[in-house]
């Protein structure tokens, strides 16, 4: 059911799961180029969250979906229907952070956890800085507020809930970024005002901080903080540039995630 | 072949003045995010020299909003869909100010799919966008006052389910008070059993009186909730009280009148002038007063304390009580909540909703402390409407 909602697309057949989380702004498709690049040695998972992409967008909920714990949450029950344990969790922008999340809620599920330009908070305090201002989060607001991205009044969850004819619902799938703008407003919120960095010295998970070069979004600096504050974590620094490596670099991620995960198995024997 | 007046201009320098001076601008942008190339109508626009836009970094003219946005959905669709188009966005001038523009973007690619660069088309949009700007604050401003309006009628429509509720018991008191009266009759055989029948009488009469009076305060919830002073925000005028203390002291001789069995002790240290809305304030009292007979130990004294400090105004009201559990206590200024246990139900649960009301119109606020059998409500408010010069 879950499945359904989130819009689970399973590929390969290898014996450990790589679970791909998209960030904040589109939607499964933005892994798609690194999972395809590993679907002949594992298995790889990729979800929509509710509310976007090809998700259940009946099931969205202002109040419920106000804080990083909810969508924390939803991982952790999709990893149960799909009975994961010691699986790979790779989290793109915010998605790092919801996995941190649910790597401490549901510490057997995921063995490993692969952070994507993590930033566990974008505002600044006296002995932080995440680099940005309320300001500039106003300014992105009223930038999503002009731009829909293909979105359209027409696919309302209503519509897009209609099963009898599903063929609409693809008709009306104009682009991966298309998103409700309520959606994207809230998430847009719960992304840039979420403060996650109390738990980052929770997660016993072995970790791997993926840091892109002139990265506007989640700055060299704040890449650092998280790999310092996370107990087991390496740090790599990629030759992409920007906020998208999984877009595009993906052959620098694909071989990162790779060295990572032989490495874990050297380790092990 | 009469009407071709091509034939003077090459199809190069024709293609050149395309480029430069057609009504769109142009901006070509590299993988690495550099400004290739942009026309002179895009510098003209920009009010920059063409060399100053060529070498620049594309997100440097846009503001660090728009760049987060290009970086999180704008890049990621031009390399998942090769293109974007009616993108809406401001860029920023020479001088710093913020044009606002319709852009169609594409990328362009080798034929392995390599990103090879960003080709933009900008057409200055100041009429349209500030249009679509009045458009999306009116359609917002129309959301939340639909979301207002719901809310309140929400609330107005549990208020007179339970008021029709609530005003059924007294008026049923006096109804049956009164057939009882009617079956009383006028005389009795002997002066022993008149005297019991003027007792029975009073008892009956004193009865509806009291059904009435309830009946009537909730009569007066009703008239505030018409007047919207209840459910919308309360509008209050504040203006200085000469003596304020005689004047709330006016307000508990009252209802000491009403309440003969409770003690009421009463101190005023008012020493600064007040500024506030006399009749709102005097119901906030007498709501926490009642609330305060309601619920205080039978027994036990309730004590009401006025004083100004530099800066405040301050009213507390105490009785004697079990301490209130703070789950309890988080919920009991909203509206329709009841006090809980043996005390008997008594009006619509609005009392100290209404008291909130009051103190949050006078920038004011309430707190409830608990400690040693005696439950304390306090009132704080800032003494004057604009802080002394």
């Amino acid at each position: 059911m879950l499945k359904q909602r989130h819009n689970v697309n399973i590929q390969g057949a290898g014996d450990r799961t790589l679970v791909f989380a998209h960030g904040y702004g589109c939607d499964q498709n933005m892994w798609r180029p690194v999972a395809d690049g590993l679907v002949n040695d594992y298995r790889t998972v990729l979800f929509d969250y509710v509310g976007f992409g090809g998700s259940d967008l009946s099931a969205y909920d202002s109040e419920h979906y106000a804080n990083l714990d909810a969508y924390a949450q939803d991982v952790v029950n999709l990893g149960r229907e799909l009975s994961l344990t010691n699986a790979v969790f790779v989290g793109h922008s915010v998605s790092s952070m919801i996995g941190a999340l649910a790597c401490t809620a549901a510490p057997d599920m995921f063995s490993d956890i692969i952070m994507v330009g993590p930033s566990p908070y974008y505002l600044s305090d006296d002995t932080y800085s995440g680099g940005f201002t309320h300001v500039q989060i106003d300014e992105m607001l009223e930038f999503l507020d002009a731009n829909h991205f293909g979105w359209s009044e027409a696919m309302a969850p209503q519509i897009m809930g209609n099963s009898d004819r599903p063929e609409l619902g693809q008709q009306l799938t104009k682009s991966f970024c298309a998103t409700d703008p309520q959606v994207a407003q809230d998430f847009a919120r719960v992304t840039f005002l979420s403060d996650t960095r109390d738990i980052l010295p929770n997660v016993q998970t072995r970790s791997l901080v993926l840091q892109c070069r002139d990265d506007i979004i989640a700055p060299e600096s704040v890449g650092k903080y998280v790999h310092d504050k996370l107990p087991n974590s390496v740090f790599r620094l990629l030759d992409a540039t920007g906020h998208c490596p999984n877009l595009s670099a993906p052959d620098e991620v694909i071989a990162a995630i790779r060295d990572f995960l032989l490495d874990d198995l050297a380790h092990d024997e | 072949m009469m009407n071709d007046t091509h034939g003077d201009t090459s199809l190069n320098e024709r293609d050149a003045d395309f480029f430069e001076n057609f009504p769109c601008g142009i901006i070509l942008v590299g993988p690495n995010d550099i400004i290739l190339e942009a026309n002179a109508t895009m510098a003209e626009w920009l009010d920059m020299p063409r060399t100053a836009l060529v070498g620049k970094k594309f997100s440097e003219l846009l503001n660090f909003g728009g760049r987060i946005a290009f970086e999180t959905h704008v890049r990621p669709m031009l390399r998942m869909e090769g293109r974007v188009e009616e993108l809406a966005f401001d860029l920023v001038n020479a001088q710093g100010d913020r044009v606002p523009f319709m852009a169609n973007t594409k990328e362009q690619r080798s034929p392995n799919g390599t990103h090879i660069s960003t080709q933009i088309a900008l057409f200055k949009a100041i009429d349209r966008r500030t249009y679509e700007r009045a458009l999306l604050d009116a359609k917002n401003m129309a959301k939340s006052t639909a979301a207002r309006e719901q809310e309140i009628a929400v609330f107005r429509e549990r208020f007179i389910a339970l008021l029709g509720h609530d005003l059924r018991n007294p008026l049923s008191a006096i109804l049956s008070g009164a057939s009882l009266l009617d079956r009383l009759g006028q005389g009795g055989r002997d002066d022993e059993h008149n005297k019991t029948l003027v007792n029975k009488r009073q008892f009956v009469v004193d009865g509806i009186k009291s059904s009435a009076n309830r009946a009537l305060n909730l009569v007066d919830d009703l008239l505030d909730m018409a007047k919207g002073r209840v459910g919308a925000e309360m509008e209050i005028e504040r203006v200085a009280v000469a003596s304020l203390g005689a004047e709330l002291e006016k307000l508990v001789n009252e209802i000491r009148t009403a309440s003969p069995t409770r003690d009421f002790v009463s101190n005023w240290t008012i020493d600064h002038p007040v500024e506030v809305d006399l009749p709102r304030l005097s119901q906030l009292l007498a709501n926490l007063l009642s609330n305060a007979h309601r619920h205080g130990d039978e027994a036990g004294i309730v004590t009401v304390t006025g004083l100004t400090t530099q800066d405040s105004f301050k009213l507390y009201v105490e009785n004697n009580g079990e301490a209130i559990p703070e789950n309890v206590q988080a919920t009991l200024f909203e509206p329709f909540v009841q006090g809980q246990g043996k005390t008997k139900k008594n009006g619509l649960g609005l009392g100290l909703f209404i008291v909130s009301q009051v103190a949050k119109a006078h920038s004011g606020q309430m707190e409830i402390q608990c400690d040693d059998n005696l439950i304390r409500f306090v009132f704080s408010m800032p003494r004057l409407t604009a802080p002394l010069e």
